[in-house]
């Protein structure tokens, strides 16, 4: 209840902090996003395509650099799509119900697995894996290029950051939700 | 609980029903039954604010501090 206590007809001014034309504009840009994630993960596979036409040696880094990227996108889509909900509560008010903390556990774990992949892909590419061909001879089956591991390493930390941010914002929720069942019991 | 709520007396003397007191308070006829039956663990002063005022009573007359 609010500081009133006696119903009025209905509330004809929503509470400062409601924007539900944030909320519509937000849910149409986690379509978009998602429309050039899945893009996206179409170029991963074709580009990867033409390198090794570019680079044959590098044919057998050619699957796990692929599964790599094209699930590294839909880590991302995964925790994308997992905002829609979130949203859906803000726009009914419900946002500290207790519903809420499973979509934002799962964006955690999205990013989690984020960044297991591209530590991954990380550590393959710096194996510097060689494979022995027909004639002999040992080839590197990935090119280096310092270039590549250093933006590796900075995802990482992004995706680290990104973590501790989420468990903060998570922490601030539970406290949240235990607040509201606590007001809840007040009559 | 240590605070008990008589409300059934002023109730009865207003001849008012359940649903006829939470109607006139304005919190539902659960939060009502809630209580009446003791199981309320707070209560805003608004809300006695508008208890007392229906049934024209002070609050000493529906709450009693009960020693355990």
């Amino acid at each position: 209840m609010n500081a009133k206590s006696i119903p009025d007809a209905a509330d004809p001014e929503p509470a400062p902090e409601y924007h539900p034309h944030v909320v519509t504009a937000l849910k149409a840009m986690i379509v978009l996003f998602e429309a050039i994630c899945a893009v996206g993960q179409y170029l991963v596979i074709d580009i990867s395509g033409q390198i090794v036409e570019l680079i044959p040696e590098t044919t057998p880094a050619l699957w796990p650099y692929r599964i790599a990227g094209v699930l590294g996108i839909a880590c991302f889509e995964v925790a994308l799509a997992a905002v829609w909900p979130l949203l859906t509560l803000v726009r009914e008010r419900d946002i500290f119900s207790g519903r809420a903390i499973r979509w934002t556990d799962l964006i955690v774990a999205c990013a989690c697995a984020e960044g297991a992949l591209v530590l991954f892909v990380l550590v393959f590419s710096g194996l510097d894996l060689h494979y022995v061909d027909a004639s002999g001879r040992s080839i590197a089956a990935t090119t280096s290029a310092p270039l590549f591991a250093v933006t590796l390493i900075v995802a990482l930390l992004l995706i680290a950051a990104f973590v501790m941010l989420m468990l903060v914002m998570r922490s601030l929720l539970t406290q949240a939700i235990a607040q509201r069942r606590e007001l809840e019991a007040v009559i | 609980m240590t605070i008990r709520v008589n409300l059934d007396v002023m109730m009865a003397r207003r001849r008012m029903g359940v649903n006829d007191l939470a109607e006139a308070i304005g919190i539902t006829p659960a939060n009502v039954s809630i209580l009446k039956n003791g199981r309320a663990k707070a209560v805003r002063f608004t809300t006695l604010d508008e208890i007392c005022r229906v049934l024209d009573c002070q609050p000493g007359d529906i709450l009693e501090w009960e020693q355990d």
